[in-house]
């Protein structure tokens, strides 16, 4: 996994995976496979579909989500609403074939900070030691 | 939670506008109102939602009350986001246990 520095407001997270982008669309589409690795669910792979992943409290309990966007084998992408109040942020995943047959697999979680309130966090928030760990992700609290 | 409160309080404009200029100064009620066009007492009820959630404190001085940031109060909203930074890479970690264990 490496770090991914070219958004200010997102996470991301990057890896190659041995298997072909068939099978890992599986594992993020079909509800078994998508229990056994993030959390219990109900998720149906087409645009519009509304589910929810069973979190526990730590994440804030139970995340709603819309898919908005589902390109078999490429592209998923889907609003994650989670925790009481609800904050809304996306969740993207998108997969690319490698010539050894695996795929590369990129995962990013946008909107936690909107555009203003990422303003204030800037503003007053100490930056944090940069290269601490290679999974930092890509969000940077101080200008 | 608490880090939802702390964005919906800075939602509205006029209060994230309060909050970014307490940020680089304290200010009274009436210094603060010169910089808009809001009344007083709608100044001094963005005020009162931002010190509900903890984003600013006051101080008294006789009959005159100061206003200030209080730069503790984003802490919840970046421990909420540290925890993604954490929870994403062990996911993927799984993820690739689960691929290892699918029929092909």
């Amino acid at each position: 996994m490496t770090d991914d520095t070219a958004r200010d407001d997102s996470i991301v997270v990057e890896c190659d995976l041995d298997e072909p982008p068939e099978q890992v669309w599986r594992a993020l589409t079909e509800p078994a496979l998508l229990a056994a690795w993030l959390m219990p669910n109900d998720i149906r792979p087409e645009v519009g579909d509304r589910f929810a992943l069973q979190g526990d409290r730590d994440i804030g309990g139970t995340i709603d989500c819309e898919v908005l966007t589902a390109e078999p084998h490429r592209l998923l992408r889907y609003s994650w609403r989670g925790g009481e109040g609800g904050l809304d942020t996306i969740v993207t995943f998108e997969l690319d074939g490698t010539p050894a047959g695996g795929t590369h697999l990129r995962v990013v979680h946008d909107g936690f900070a909107t555009t203003a309130v990422r303003g204030t966090v800037t503003m007053l928030v100490p930056r944090r030691p940069a290269g601490r760990t290679v999974m930092q992700s890509g969000m940077k609290l101080a200008a | 939670m608490v880090e939802t409160e702390i964005f919906r309080a800075l939602a509205d404009p006029t209060r994230r506008a309060i909050f970014e200029r307490l940020a680089r100064r304290e200010m009274s009620v009436s210094e603060l109102k010169a910089g808009f066009d809001v009344s007083q007492p709608a100044i001094s009820q963005h005020l009162a939602a931002l010190r509900g959630v903890g984003l600013v404190a006051e101080r008294r001085e006789g009959k005159f009350a100061y206003y200030r940031v209080d730069p503790k109060g984003l802490t919840p909203l970046v421990n909420w986001i540290d925890r993604y930074r954490t929870f994403w890479p062990a996911r993927i970690e799984k993820l690739k246990d689960v691929l290892k264990g699918m029929d092909k």
